[in-house]
C-alpha cells in the first residue's frame, strides 16, 4: 500500500443534531457544506471534489448536490455505508488528492429525520433484510444485535454492567462537550435500570435517529499550511467489507485484516494511540472495535473496559470524546462520520472543553450496513497532530 | 391489538417459493445444482460458486439455536400489541443461518429446534424454530394465521 503522504484533514463541522427536521437532507448537507467554507476562508469554487453519505437524499444523490451547491467538481463520489463512510471518504478522498484527481474535497455525511424516515428506512434496508429479518417484529437494526450481543455475552463474559461502562463514560463525555442532545448524566443504575428494548439490549444500549450532519475537507497539506489552516494528517486507512462471512454469528470485522497495515503504515502500535473514537451503534460493536484494532485481544475487551477510564479525561483510553451516538443521536449517514470529525477536532482545535490533554495521534472506526444477520463493512483511519 | 395493523408484507419475488413450500407445510429452501450450498435467505444465483442454478428442494429443517432476543419494542402496529416474542438465529443443520420466531422453551443456545413455515397474519410465510415435534401455532397464534391452507395453489 502506498503511503499516505501530504495529506490534510481541517475544518472538522457538525451542524446541531435535532430530533426531528422538516428539513431535507440536502439542507444538512449544504448548510455544512457552507459552514466548512467560512470555517476554511474557501470559496465554494475552489472544491473540485465531493463525497457524500446520506440515507435520505432520495431522489437526489451527490449528483444533485452539485447544483443545489451550484459547484463543478471533477471528483464525485457517493458513499452507501452508513456508518463505515467517513473513514471511507477520508481514504478515498486522499488518495484523489494524492493523485492529483481534486486538489480540494469536501467530505459531508447528513441526514434529515421527520416522523417516518427511519421506519422507512428499515423497512427496506435490503432484500435480505426484507425478506429475512424485518418481518419478525419490524425492530430495525435492534433485533439482530441483540442476538449478537448474547451471543459475545455467552462467548467472552461480558455482564450488561460492562456495557454500561462504555455508555456512561460516554454521557460524562457528551456533558463536557456540550453539543449532544443527551445532556443529563447516565449513572450505571439508571443504564441497568433501563427498560428492555430487545433483550439483552436495553435502552441506553440503542440510539435514538436523530437529524444531523457532519463534515471535514481533505487537501494536501501544503494547501492546508498556505491557507493557515490547522490540520490533521492521515497517517493511515483501511477499509474491508464483508470480512469472515463464514462466522455463524458476528463477533469480529473487517478491522483484523488490515490493522498491522495500518500500524505499519503509521509507524505506530495500539499503544501509541491517544484516544480511540468507534462506532457505537450498539456498545458490543465499540468492544468489538476495541479488540479487532488491537487495543485488546479477542474476547478481553470486558476486561478491558473494567480496567480502563474511557472518559476524556480519566487517564485511560479516552474513547468516543464527543459522546458518539450513545448521546448525540444517529443521524443517518453522519453518525459514520461523527468520530472522524471528532477526531479531527480533537487534533486540530484547542480550548475544546474535552479536549484530550496532549493529544498527537487517535483512530476513527466505522461500521455499517446491516444487510442481514451483521453489518458488512468496516473502515478506519489512524490521525496525527499536524501543526507542531 | 389494532384489529386492521398486519405485520409487514413486504417480500422479494424469490418468497413466492417459500410461500408455496409452506403452503403444502414443506421446508424447502434454494441449493445450488453446482455446488450443493443451501442457500437462505433466496438470491438470484448462488453465492458460493456462483452458478446460475439454484433450484428448490426440501431440506433438512432441523438446526440449534445460535442466539436468541426477547423483543419488547417495536415501531409497527401490529408488533406492539403481540409484544413480547422472542427471535431466535438458527443454524441449519443443511447450512445457513436463518433468523425465526423461537418458541420459549427453547431460549437457551445450543437448543435444538425444527423451523416450520407459516404464514403470518400479512399472509407471507414466516419461520418458526421450536421443540421437534411440537406445535408451532399454538405458542404463536397472535402472529401466525389461524389456518393453515395446504391449498398448493396459493
Ligand atoms: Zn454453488
Amino acid at each position: 500500500m502506498l503511503p499516505y503522504e501530504d495529506v490534510a484533514l481541517v475544518a472538522a463541522t457538525s451542524l446541531p443534531y435535532v430530533k426531528r427536521s422538516e428539513r431535507s437532507a440536502a439542507w444538512f448537507i449544504g448548510m455544512t457544506f457552507a459552514r466548512m467554507l467560512e470555517r476554511s476562508g474557501l470559496r465554494k469554487h475552489d472544491v473540485d471534489g465531493l463525497a457524500v453519505a446520506s440515507f435520505t437524499l432520495a431522489p437526489d444523490s451527490v449528483v444533485g448536490m452539485t447544483e443545489y451547491l451550484d459547484i463543478s467538481p471533477r471528483w464525485l463520489e457517493q458513499i452507501p455505508m452508513g456508518g463505515a463512510s467517513g473513514p471511507v471518504a477520508a481514504r478515498r478522498a486522499a488518495r484523489a488528492v494524492q493523485a492529483g484527481d481534486a486538489d480540494i474535497v469536501a467530505c459531508i455525511g447528513g441526514d434529515t429525520a421527520t416522523a417516518d424516515t427511519f421506519a422507512s428506512l428499515v423497512k427496506d434496508f435490503s432484500r435480505f433484510s426484507t425478506d429475512a429479518v424485518f418481518p419478525y417484529g419490524a425492530g430495525g437494526p435492534n433485533t439482530v444485535f441483540a442476538m449478537i450481543t448474547r451471543n459475545y455475552m455467552e462467548q467472552y463474559g461480558a455482564r450488561r454492567d460492562d456495557f454500561g461502562l462504555i455508555c456512561t463514560a460516554q454521557r460524562e463525555n457528551a456533558l463536557a462537550a456540550g453539543r449532544a442532545i443527551f445532556n443529563k448524566p447516565l449513572s450505571m443504575e439508571d443504564y441497568l435500570n433501563a427498560r428492555p428494548i430487545s433483550e439483552p439490549l436495553h435502552l441506553y444500549d440503542c440510539v435514538m435517529p436523530v437529524a444531523g450532519a457532519d463534515g471535514f475537507l481533505v487537501m494536501s497539506v501544503t494547501r492546508a499550511e498556505a491557507l493557515g489552516l490547522s490540520y490533521a494528517r492521515l497517517l493511515a486507512a483501511g477499509e474491508r467489507h464483508n470480512a469472515w462471512s463464514g462466522d455463524d454469528v458476528h463477533f469480529r470485522a473487517g478491522w483484523r485484516r488490515y490493522r498491522d497495515e495500518m500500524y505499519d503504515l503509521a509507524g505506530l502500535a495500539p499503544g501509541d494511540i491517544d484516544f480511540l473514537q468507534t462506532y457505537d451503534d450498539y456498545p458490543v460493536i465499540s468492544m468489538i472495535q476495541m479488540e479487532d484494532l488491537g487495543f485488546c485481544e479477542k474476547g478481553e475487551a470486558p476486561e478491558f473496559v473494567r480496567g480502563c477510564p474511557l472518559t476524556w479525561n480519566g487517564g485511560g483510553l479516552p474513547h468516543n470524546t464527543c459522546g458518539g451516538q450513545l448521546s448525540a443521536g444517529q443521524a443517518g449517514a453522519a453518525g459514520g462520520f461523527l468520530g472522524t470529525v471528532e477526531a479531527i477536532r480533537q487534533l486540530t482545535e484547542t480550548g475544546l472543553p474535552n479536549q484530550v490533554a496532549g493529544a498527537r495521534t487517535g483512530i476513527a472506526s466505522g461500521y455499517g450496513m446491516v444487510n442481514y444477520d451483521r453489518c458488512l463493512c468496516t473502515s478506519a483511519i489512524i490521525l496525527g497532530r499536524g501543526n507542531p | 391489538m389494532n384489529e386492521h395493523a398486519s405485520p409487514p408484507a413486504a417480500r422479494s419475488r424469490l418468497w413466492q417459493q417459500i410461500n408455496q413450500a409452506a403452503a403444502e407445510g414443506l421446508f424447502r429452501l434454494q441449493v445450488c445444482a453446482a455446488c450443493k450450498h443451501v442457500q437462505y435467505p433466496p438470491q438470484e444465483f448462488c453465492s458460493q460458486c456462483l452458478a446460475d442454478g439454484l433450484t428448490w428442494e426440501n431440506v433438512n429443517p432441523l438446526g440449534k439455536v445460535l442466539s436468541w432476543t426477547t423483543t419488547h419494542a417495536s415501531t409497527n402496529q401490529f408488533f406492539k400489541g403481540v409484544l413480547p416474542f422472542h427471535v431466535g438465529m438458527i443454524k441449519l443443520d443443511c447450512g445457513p443461518v436463518m433468523v425465526a420466531y423461537l418458541a420459549a422453551s427453547c431460549l437457551q443456545t445450543g437448543s435444538i429446534v425444527q423451523v416450520t413455515g407459516r404464514p403470518d397474519r400479512s399472509g407471507q410465510t414466516v419461520f418458526v424454530a421450536a421443540a421437534p415435534g411440537s406445535d408451532p401455532l399454538r405458542e404463536f397464534s397472535n402472529i401466525l394465521t389461524k389456518e393453515v391452507k395446504h391449498d398448493p395453489s396459493q
